[in-house]
């Protein structure tokens, strides 16, 4: 049999596997079984010496109590059995800004879903409920705006820049940390770690 | 995917896999295949990160629109590495048709080392040891292979290879995801260039 006879026999052989394998039932996406099986709450933080930390830390999103642009008083635990994306932001940061519309395009889509955005301003450090009232309506955002007026939640979650986000699962554990601007494509992803 | 910090961002697992990747494709071609890599891999690859990122402008318009700088910040996404990728296609098969470059046969090579590596690279990050071996492995069959073949690649030796490579990928993920298409696509590439250098020998 010549070399190339081979080859052929060779290629059809792994082309029927390639077949059977995505063609027949129970396409499970292994990969998240495999990595997220172990308890959410294993403290397991892996960093690397060149200082890029990979977040294998399973935090419970510590509770707040703040109030919305609204006039209402809202409990980070009042969302507890819903996917949320706490955003924390200022009206001075450009990338702020940048994903105001994206956060928007994504909550119009998911809210349906089990999905909430919480998006907590920095008005202590910020230029008064005002501003922040005001960009609100300039972006159209639907979504609850939370206002840090003493600067307590961001303490509590040590937040050195902005904007940064957590991706809070149906539990309350904080599944993944995002510090910069995100897009929709960012926040899907987000989503999908917080899948069991 | 999984997200990484590094310094005051928040990047991809798999941006980090293609940057990497890049990187080492440029190496190993040195040094295991003993060729130098033209200026054509350089400008490709140029090319395809401004369009996928700029192109940002191009699919979220009116977000752009309102505030340009946000642009700095974005990217295309999905539809930005199909845009670029096209165009990109389209450059090479320029190249190697208007100016009888010798790009042809080595195309297909360099992508198959850089999509072997930027798979290698990812399952490491994303912590899927078993996987990441059996790429190494895999890589490894495939530089041997490259380095026997010289510049005789064949079409079949390529589609065996592709094959394989195929098969890795299924078991890892299904076939309909953005990835396997666009290592499809430019294995498609590949073998539309090794058929025209074989009908110009």
């Amino acid at each position: 049999m010549s070399k190339r006879n081979l080859i052929s026999i060779f290629i059809i052989v792994v082309a029927m596997a390639v077949v059977i394998i995505n063609f027949t039932s129970n396409r499970d996406k292994k990969n998240e079984v495999t990595d997220n099986a172990s308890a959410k709450v294993e403290i397991t933080q892996k960093e690397t010496t060149t200082g890029v930390a990979s977040t294998n830390v399973q935090y419970v999103a510590p509770d707040f109590e703040l109030k919305t642009l609204n006039g209402q008083t809202v409990r980070l635990s009042d969302y507890q059995g819903k996917k949320v994306i706490l955003n924390f932001w200022a009206t001075w940061c450009p990338p702020c800004k940048a994903e105001m519309p994206h956060m928007q395009s994504f909550y119009e889509k998911y809210k349906h879903q089990g999905v909430e955005i919480l998006a907590v301003n920095l008005t202590s450090q910020d230029s008064g409920v005002d501003k922040v009232q005001s960009f609100a309506k300039e972006y159209g955002l639907t979504f609850p705006v939370l206002l840090d007026e003493e600067g307590f939640a961001a303490q509590k979650y040590n937040i050195v820049t902005v904007p940064t986000s957590y991706m809070i699962d149906t539990e309350g554990t904080i599944v993944e940390t995002v510090v910069g601007p995100m897009d929709e494509t960012m926040m899907e992803n987000l989503l999908k770690k917080a899948d069991k | 995917m999984t997200f990484f910090h590094v310094g005051n961002l928040t990047v991809l697992s798999s941006w980090i896999a293609v940057l990497v990747a890049l990187l080492l494709t440029m190496v190993f071609y040195r040094v295991v295949l003993k060729k130098s890599l033209g200026n054509w891999f350089s400008d490709t690859l140029l090319n395809y990160i401004l369009i996928w990122k700029f192109s940002y402008a191009v699919f979220h318009f009116k977000m752009f629109f309102n505030m340009p700088i946000s642009v700095l910040y974005f990217n295309g996404g999905t539809a930005g590495h199909w845009l670029a990728s096209f165009i990109v296609t389209a450059f090479i098969l320029f190249k190697a048709l208007k100016t009888n470059h010798k790009i042809l046969a080595v195309v297909i090579e360099v992508f198959l080392i850089y999509f072997a590596l930027y798979k290698f690279v990812l399952f490491m990050l994303e912590q899927n040891i078993l996987f990441a071996i059996v790429q190494a492995v895999l890589l490894l069959g495939y530089l041997i292979i490259l380095r026997m073949q010289a510049n005789k690649m064949t079409i079949q030796l390529f589609g065996a290879i592709y094959m394989v490579e195929l098969l890795l990928l299924s078991i890892e993920q299904t076939i309909f995801t953005t990835e396997v298409l666009t290592f499809g696509w430019f294995s498609l590439l590949g073998f539309v260039m090794l058929a025209i250098e074989s009908r110009r020998k």
